[in-house]
Parts: C-alpha cells; sequence; structure tokens
C-alpha cells in the first residue's frame, strides 16, 4: 500500500493538495517504521529539506484559542511568503476509540488559495499528546512545507510530547488562567521556548499574568520570553512571527536527527510489546490463560513460563 | 365568576412567511392578510439574515429559499407595498441584522409618508440564542448585545410600540432544551441584555421600567401539552418577580409576560405526515387555555414541515385551526380555567424551581454572555438524550416508532407537488433589482453614510440613527454588515460537543457499531475518518452535532467543521484530511444548489472518494438526483436512528475500503 505512495512524491513536491493527502493517509498506520517503502518515502522527504522546513509546537490547555492563534500565525506567514501546513491534534476517547476533531472550526481561511495545508489528527493511544502516527506525519509536512505548526492540547510528561517533535516549543495561556501555577509546579515551564498570554485584549488581566508568568519563570532561574497577542484585534502578530523567524532558520538539523532518533525509538519498543502479544497469542488470549491460572491455582502466574524473551 | 361579561379578543394570528423575492412576497402578505390574518411574520432568506447581498458568493443558491431576500430599500418598499403599515404589527424573525432591517422598515414607511412613531412590531434580534441554537449570527457577544440594547434605548421613544427584541426559548427546545432549560436560559438571556442596559446606559429609571415593558418572548410548545401549559403559566410568574425583584419595576403593566408562540416544528415528521394536524392543534392549547398565561401571538407550522416548503394552502391549513379554536369553540369566553388546580400550580412551582437553579447558576458564573459555552454543552447533551430515547422506544412518536403501517396517504401520493419550490426566475429578478438599485444611487451618499456608520461604531456610539440614514442613503445590507463586521470583528459560536461524554442507554447496537468499527479499522491499518459540516449559510447545527457525537462514539474519528460552509471548504477539508466518508447536513432548501458541486470536485480522489452522504429535508426527487450525481445515501427527517444511519454508512464504507 505505501509503495504506492512513493508515486506522489513528484506532484507533493509541485504542490498537489491530493498528493500531500495521500502521503499523509499512506503514513498512518501502525508501524509505519518497519515498512521500507514509508521508510524510503521518509528519508527522501527528509534529506531534501535540510536545513528548509521547521516545525512549531504550539500547545497550551483547552479553551485558551490556540486554533485561532495558530491560524492567525499561518495567515501570517503565508503573506511574509511561506508554505505552511497545520498537524491539529486533539484527543481520542479511551472508550469508543472515536474523536471529535473540531480544530478546522477555528481555522477559517476565506481564500483557498490563500490558506495552509490542514490535516486533523487524534491521539489515539498516545497519552501524552500526540499519537505515533503524528511523528511521521510532520516529519513529510517538513519536507514539503516551509513551516509545519503542530497544535496540541497536551503538554506532555511524557517520552513523546511535542516539544521533542518540534524545533520550537511556543506554550499559550489565557489571561486570569490559574493553569499557570499547575503548570510550574509540574515543571513544565522548562519546555516552551517561549510562553503567549492570548487574549491580550483583556488587557489589564493579560498585563498581570504576562507579569506573573515572567516572575514565575525568574524564580525557575529561566530566561523565557513571555509575549502578548490577541487574534481578536490582530494585536501581538508580527511581534510572535518575528521572534520565531529570528529562531526558525537558526535550528541546527542535528536536533532533527535527534527527535528521528526519538521516535525510532518509541516505534521499536511499540514494535516489540505488539510482537511478545502476538508471540503470546494476542491480548484476549494471554487474558484467558492468566484468568484460567488463577482459577486452577488461587496464585497469580510466573511470566517467565511464558518465554516472552 | 364562571364567564366573563364580554368575551375575551383573540390574539394575533400569524404566519411565518416569505419566499422568492419581495414583490413575490408582498403577493403573499396581502393574500393572507385578506384570509383573516391578523399581523405579519417576515421570514428573510439566509444571506439576509447574516449580512450578505444577494450577489455575493456566499448566498450561492440561498436567495429566497427560507423566506425574503432583503438588500436594500427598494427591496423592503416592494415588500410592503399597499400594507397599512400604521395598522400593522409585523413580526421580523431577524438577529444579527436586526438594527439594520428594521431602519430599512422605518426608512420605507417614512417614504410612503408614514412617522416611526406610528409603527408597532417586533424584531427577534436574540443573539445569545443564535449563538446557542439557530446559527444567523456575525459579531462576537459583546458588540452583538451592544447593537441590542442601541436598539432598547432609541427606540423606546423613536418606535414606543416596538418590540426590539423577542427572547425566544423557541429555538432552544428545537436544541433540545428541557422545559426548565427553557425557561432558565431565556430569562438569563434576557436579563444579560437587562444588566447590560443598567450598567452601560445611563438610564433614569422611569424609563427603564417602560423598556423591561418593551421585552417581549418568543416560545416553543412541544406536544408533551400539560407541561407546555405550565411552563407557560411558570414564565409569566417568574418575569413577574424577576421584574420586580432584580429590576425594581413598580408598574404590573410593564411586568407583564408577553409572548408569541410558533408550536413545534422539530417533533412533526415526515412519515405519515396528517399527524401533524393533530401534533399541532394540542400544542396549540397549551398556549391557548390558560386565560393567565395566553399567547398574544400565534403561528402554526404546516403539516408538510419536514417534507419542504409548505404551499400558501398548507399555510392557509394552519391559519384556519387558530380561526376554528377562537372563532368557533367557547374557550373564550371563560375566566382562567386552571387557578387553583392542585395539580397544575404544583407543576409549575416544580418547573420555577429548577429553572432558578439553573439561572443562579449562570447568574454566579458571569451571566449568560459569559456561558455560552456551558449552555451550548448542556443543550447538546438533552438533545442526545432525547435522541436515544426516541431510538429505544422510550418515547412513543406515533407512525415513526409505533404504529408505522399506514395505508397509502392520498395528500402524499404526489408528494413532489405537495412543496413548494423556487423559482430561478424569481432570483432573477431579484439579481437584476440589487443592480439596477446600485447603478442609480447617488454614490457618495452611500460612502458618507458608511463612513459615518464606521466611525460611530469605532467610538462606541449608539448605532440606530447612523443605520436610519445608512438605509434611505441605498447602502446595502451587505454594506452594512461588511463595514461593522470590519469594526467589530466575526465570531464562531461553541459546538458543545467536544465535552459531551459517551451516550449511555440502550448500547447493545452502538456497541455492534464500535465492534465493526474496530474490524473494519484491523483491516484498513488507518482508522476510518469522518467529515462532518454544514454547507451554505444554515445555522441549525443540532443535527450535524449529533452525527458528529454519536460518529466519535462508535469510535469514528471525526472532523466537526461546523457552520456556513461553502462548497469549496468542504471539497478542501475532505482532501486534506483523507477522509473516508464525508456527512453534510442542509436544511435550507439549498441542496441541489450546492451538494452536487461538492461530489464532483470529490471525483478527483478517484478510488479514494469518499463515502458521500447528506441528511436534511431533501424530497425524494431531489434524493433521487441527488444518487445519480454521487451521493450514497439522503437521510431525510424520517430517519431517526443515529444507529441505523451509520449501519448504512457502514456498509458502503466496509464495501468501498475494506473489501
Amino acid at each position: 500500500m505505501t509503495e504506492d505512495a512513493l508515486q506522489f512524491l513528484p506532484d507533493a513536491k509541485a504542490g498537489s493538495t491530493i498528493a500531500v493527502a495521500r502521503i499523509l493517509n499512506a503514513l498512518d498506520r501502525p508501524h509505519i517504521l518497519f515498512d521500507p517503502a514509508a521508510r524510503a518515502l521518509l528519508s527522501g522527504l527528509l534529506q531534501q529539506r535540510e536545513d528548509g522546513g521547521r516545525i512549531l509546537g504550539i500547545t497550551g490547555p483547552p479553551g485558551v484559542g490556540k486554533s485561532t492563534l495558530t491560524a492567525s500565525l499561518a495567515r501570517g506567514w503565508m503573506q511574509r511568503g511561506l508554505r505552511v501546513a497545520i498537524l491539529a491534534v486533539d484527543p481520542s476517547s479511551t472508550r469508543s476509540g472515536g474523536a471529535l476533531l473540531g480544530d478546522r472550526i477555528g481555522m477559517r481561511f476565506e481564500d483557498r488559495n490563500q490558506a495552509p495545508f490542514i490535516r486533523s489528527l487524534a491521539t489515539r493511544s498516545a497519552l501524552g499528546g500526540i499519537s505515533l502516527e503524528t511523528w511521521p506525519a510532520a516529519f513529510a509536512l517538513r519536507g514539503l512545507f516551509d513551516l509545519t505548526i503542530v497544535e496540541t492540547v497536551g503538554v506532555g510528561q511524557n517520552e513523546l510530547a511535542v516539544s521533542d517533535l518540534a524545533d520550537l516549543t511556543m506554550l499559550v495561556m489565557q489571561p486570569g488562567s490559574g493553569d499557570m501555577i499547575q503548570y510550574i509546579k509540574a515543571g513544565v515551564m522548562e519546555i516552551p521556548d517561549l510562553c503567549v498570554v492570548h487574549k491580550s485584549d483583556m488587557e489589564e488581566l493579560a498585563n498581570r499574568t504576562a507579569r506573573e508568568m515572567r516572575l514565575a519563570l525568574r524564580a525557575q532561574g529561566l530566561a523565557t520570553e513571555v509575549l502578548k497577542a490577541s487574534s481578536q484585534n490582530q494585536t501581538g502578530l508580527d511581534a510572535l512571527l518575528d521572534y520565531v523567524d529570528e529562531r526558525r532558520v537558526q535550528q541546527p538539523f542535528d536536533r532533527l536527527i535527534d527527535t528521528l532518533a526519538g521516535w525510532q525509538v518509541a516505534s521499536i519498543e511499540r514494535y516489540a510489546a505488539h510482537s511478545a502479544l502476538q508471540h503470546l497469542g494476542g491480548r484476549e488470549a494471554l487474558h484467558d490463560t492468566v484468568r484460567q491460572h488463577w482459577n486452577a491455582r488461587h496464585s497469580l502466574l510466573d511470566p517467565a513460563i511464558l518465554q516472552i524473551d | 365568576m364562571t364567564q366573563l361579561p364580554e368575551r375575551d379578543r383573540p390574539w394575533m394570528m400569524r404566519t411565518y412567511a416569505g419566499h422568492s423575492n419581495a414583490r413575490k412576497s408582498n403577493e403573499l402578505y396581502r393574500t393572507n392578510l385578506a384570509k383573516g390574518q391578523t399581523g405579519l411574520s417576515i421570514a428573510f432568506d439566509l444571506p439576509t439574515q447574516t449580512g450578505y447581498d444577494s450577489d455575493d458568493p456566499q448566498a450561492h443558491g440561498e436567495v429566497g429559499k427560507v423566506g425574503v431576500p432583503v438588500s436594500h430599500i427598494g427591496d423592503m418598499e416592494l415588500l410592503l407595498d399597499q400594507i397599512p403599515l400604521d395598522q400593522m404589527n409585523t413580526s421580523m424573525t431577524i438577529n444579527g441584522t436586526a438594527m439594520w432591517l428594521l431602519a430599512l422598515y422605518i426608512a420605507a414607511a417614512r417614504r410612503r409618508g408614514i412617522d416611526a412613531d406610528k409603527l408597532a412590531g417586533t424584531t427577534q434580534n436574540d443573539i445569545l440564542k443564535e449563538f446557542l441554537a439557530r446559527g444567523t449570527y456575525i459579531f462576537p457577544p459583546q458588540p452583538s448585545i451592544k447593537l441590542t440594547t442601541d436598539m432598547f434605548v432609541d427606540l423606546i421613544d423613536r418606535v414606543p410600540r416596538w418590540n426590539p427584541m423577542n427572547v425566544c426559548s423557541y429555538h432552544l427546545q428545537e436544541a433540545g432544551a428541557t422545559p426548565a432549560q427553557e425557561i432558565g436560559f431565556a430569562m438569563a438571556n434576557a436579563c444579560q441584555v437587562l444588566d447590560t442596559l443598567k450598567s452601560e446606559h445611563n438610564i433614569p429609571q422611569e424609563t427603564f421600567e417602560k423598556i423591561v415593558g418593551r421585552f417581549s418572548f418568543f416560545v416553543n410548545a412541544g406536544i408533551r401539552f400539560v407541561e407546555e401549559l405550565c411552563k407557560m403559566r411558570a414564565f409569566t410568574e417568574m418575569w413577574d418577580e424577576i421584574t420586580r425583584e432584580r429590576y425594581g419595576v413598580t408598574n404590573d403593566k410593564f411586568r407583564r409576560f408577553r409572548y408569541g408562540v410558533q408550536v413545534n416544528s422539530l417533533g412533526l415528521t415526515a412519515v405519515q405526515p396528517e399527524n401533524n394536524v393533530q401534533r399541532i392543534v394540542l400544542e396549540m392549547l397549551a398556549v391557548s387555555l390558560s386565560r393567565n398565561a395566553r399567547a398574544r401571538a400565534i403561528q402554526l407550522p404546516a403539516w408538510n414541515e419536514a417534507l419542504g416548503l409548505p404551499r400558501p394552502w398548507d399555510q392557509q391549513w394552519s391559519l384556519r385551526l387558530q380561526q376554528v379554536l377562537a372563532y368557533e369553540t367557547d374557550l373564550l369566553e371563560y375566566p382562567d380555567l386552571f387557578d387553583g388546580n392542585p395539580v397544575i400550580e404544583a407543576k409549575v412551582q416544580s418547573l420555577k424551581t429548577e429553572a432558578r437553579s439553573i439561572m443562579e447558576h449562570i447568574f454566579a458564573h458571569g451571566g449568560a454572555a459569559n456561558c455560552v459555552d456551558w449552555m451550548k454543552s448542556e443543550l447538546v447533551h438533552s438533545h442526545a438524550l432525547r435522541i436515544q430515547s426516541i431510538e429505544a422506544g422510550d418515547v412513543t412518536i406515533v407512525g415513526l416508532n409505533k404504529f408505522t403501517t399506514s395505508e397509502d396517504s392520498p395528500l402524499t401520493a404526489d408528494i413532489d407537488d405537495a412543496i413548494m419550490t423556487v423559482d430561478e426566475a424569481d432570483v432573477r429578478e431579484q439579481l437584476t433589482r440589487l443592480k439596477q438599485h446600485k447603478a442609480d444611487r447617488d454614490n457618495d451618499a452611500v460612502a458618507a453614510a458608511l463612513d459615518r456608520l464606521r466611525t460611530e461604531a469605532k467610538a462606541g456610539e449608539n448605532l440606530m440613527e447612523a443605520t436610519i440614514a445608512a438605509a434611505e442613503a441605498g447602502v446595502t445590507t451587505g454594506e452594512w454588515s461588511a463595514t461593522l463586521r470590519e469594526v467589530f470583528g466575526v465570531y464562531r459560536a461553541p459546538t458543545g460537543i467536544e465535552s459531551q461524554s459517551l451516550s449511555s442507554s440502550d448500547q447493545t447496537q452502538t456497541e455492534d457499531l464500535r465492534t465493526r468499527v474496530r474490524e473494519i479499522n484491523a483491516r484498513m491499518g488507518r482508522p476510518l475518518k469522518m467529515l462532518v459540516g454544514k454547507p451554505g449559510l444554515d445555522g441549525h447545527s443540532n443535527g450535524a452535532e449529533q452525527i458528529a457525537v454519536r460518529g466519535r462514539d462508535i469510535g469514528l474519528e471525526v472532523v466537526y467543521e461546523g457552520i456556513r460552509l461553502t462548497p469549496d471548504e468542504i471539497t478542501k477539508s475532505a482532501v486534506e484530511e483523507g477522509v473516508h466518508i464525508v456527512g453534510l447536513s442542509i436544511l435550507s432548501g439549498s441542496h441541489m444548489e450546492l451538494l452536487p458541486g461538492i461530489s464532483n470536485e470529490l471525483d478527483a480522489l478517484k478510488q479514494d472518494k469518499p463515502v458521500l452522504v447528506a441528511g436534511g429535508i431533501i424530497p425524494p426527487a431531489d434524493a433521487a438526483t441527488l444518487h445519480t450525481q454521487g451521493f450514497d445515501a439522503i437521510f431525510t427527517p424520517a430517519d431517526y436512528s443515529l444507529d441505523q444511519i451509520f449501519s448504512q454508512i457502514l456498509d458502503v464504507a466496509e464495501q468501498r475500503f475494506a473489501s
């Protein structure tokens, strides 16, 4: 299936939306790292833009207007002549496995020719905010666009968080939000390269929040910049664009190599776990075995007898 | 006293009407008045409601569909031609552009030599419920509410017999509100406007009391007519209490709960549609039996509304239902029939208690404007529960989920003739008149009027006067709206769907569907993904929201894109998102203009073309055409089971992508 995807590469490079979408479809599968065609595709995409495309992470709690801000910034970068893609990540329902992906509502572009490429993704089984499937999508878009924005709720304490994927990460807060204190307690303040107080049209409250944020960062010995912006009033956006633009091109390619390594390790880890389960006949069979063991012996089963290694 | 000394005067009888263009609608109004209708109720088309001229690309396919297009003063003059405006009571269902349409009404009257203070009527103008249920908002909450309060302040002297706002619980019920939520949310919305009037405008108490007296309400009446009767009594008592206690209104007259009604359309069925007549009559009883809480004005839907646009004959039938009750029966000869009735009293009290606690929650969280997200999410939840109980058969709907066998109905034998369609020639006539208007007007005067509007909007001044001046100068609906969009910005209302928990009723079929989705996903490798959205300007998003939530519940990854989408936006999203299924909801009657293009564009995806389905008020002939144009399934209000709908969608998706 992924073999076909290689044939879309020339069209995708030439700017065909359908071809870009087909590449993402092909990469949106479990254990993609173990598919030779997918590896070839991703390697090809990454090699061709070693010093070009960059990934920006935008993260923050729900309700702070991340989608609106993402759309405003994307519009700004497109006006500055960049080709922009957005990956919008929303949580999956743990019970049904389904998801409601609603970010496009906040990202409206009247002119179809002046709109970024947008793909919505669900977190699926990932707890840290982005699924393993998000990574190859981001890598592919990095190879095809000047800037790829990954927008996600999870700030992520897990090994695979958006800050690991992105070249730069922006943490978005809203005025008067008590979340900030929680974030500092959780040590999250160390992650972002930039903090943004959005909805700065709520002026007084926004100023106070920005001040508190700076103090909190300084108390942790961090010099992270805090900027204010309002999508509603269209203020502070240029400063945000400038800040990211100045740093965007400076990010070394080495960082991407680490990022790639991180994803590959996680992919291998999941594949190993998956294979082990398959080897044991699958989750349900294993469940039955363990259950029967208890019923027969009234004791816990020794996993060693399963010969996992 | 067992009988009144003199028979009561009947309520005002209206028919919600308007279609095609101003000339055609004017003919209809004059015919309706000749049939004994006693007030006007103007339905505007969606471009007019959302601030676009008939020639705007956004208006494509929507002109003259759900109401009359009014783009400038010429349209308004033609619409009101020969109607005695100084004797008329006119209700306008208009919200985002309420100030503008009233300005056109005032300006058109003045050209006929009728002063504004002779006019009487109502502009709906309840913007909070547009955010919650109906979707024809334009600006963000704050400037939207300011336009409403500007009207209250200005009109109390200029048009003293005008109700600037009709607080609507109507659409809240359609969006799923329980009776207590209807009362609680509507009262909180009214209080939001009153609180803003108190805090932002410096109004003497005497004038303020008069302004309170101009608040009117627009209510829905459902089929549980005893409870609905109690709801109206609860509304009446609570408004009296709130205006006295919270706003210190001393004059009884200004505390009176004045309301108009359109009885429930959502509960009308497409199957055995003749049964809708019984439903309409019973629902009318709920708002007319209590003398102490009787509607001031009633308009009834037509029996065939779930099938398409009603014809004049269908609307006449509904008017006759009212006339029989008012003029043939003895209802209007008696004082209140329920005073002191312990059953009614107890029910009224329990509704009031529940509504009060809802209002307290809203007040504790900063008022209605701050609670739009919360209210929306509560509505989506209530609506989901309602749908589940119908699916499970806990709620009986005769002909739909019980007693479903039927003889062939002579009423619907020729179903495609039993509804009305808009003639393309009428749309062309509208566009020609708009072009002519733009050619004839004084462009300098237009520019000056728009400059004044812009300047005063930026300065936060009352915009009523500048808006009337703009109407007289020949400004168009689109120009007035665009100027204020520029100053105020635009808004996207919350969808309320993200916070919905998994449905919890009888889950056997939902569980089966979930298993099926899991199997299909395992076979395909990539999980099934669906795009749900609403093309066109129709903002009734309840159905689309319920589809999105149920899709998530059966395990689909659902991209929900909301309302007011162009066909272009939908195809772009479908391609970029790589979805397997596209589900479109459309209720405005513009499906034939908007849907086929989407299918054609998606043909470019060849073997990856998503399963394409649409739902809405789509007559069988149109459905058949859409099938030949690439739609895999068309759902109508007769398809009430969401699980059935998804089962059908999965059949097609499985065959196309996983076989």
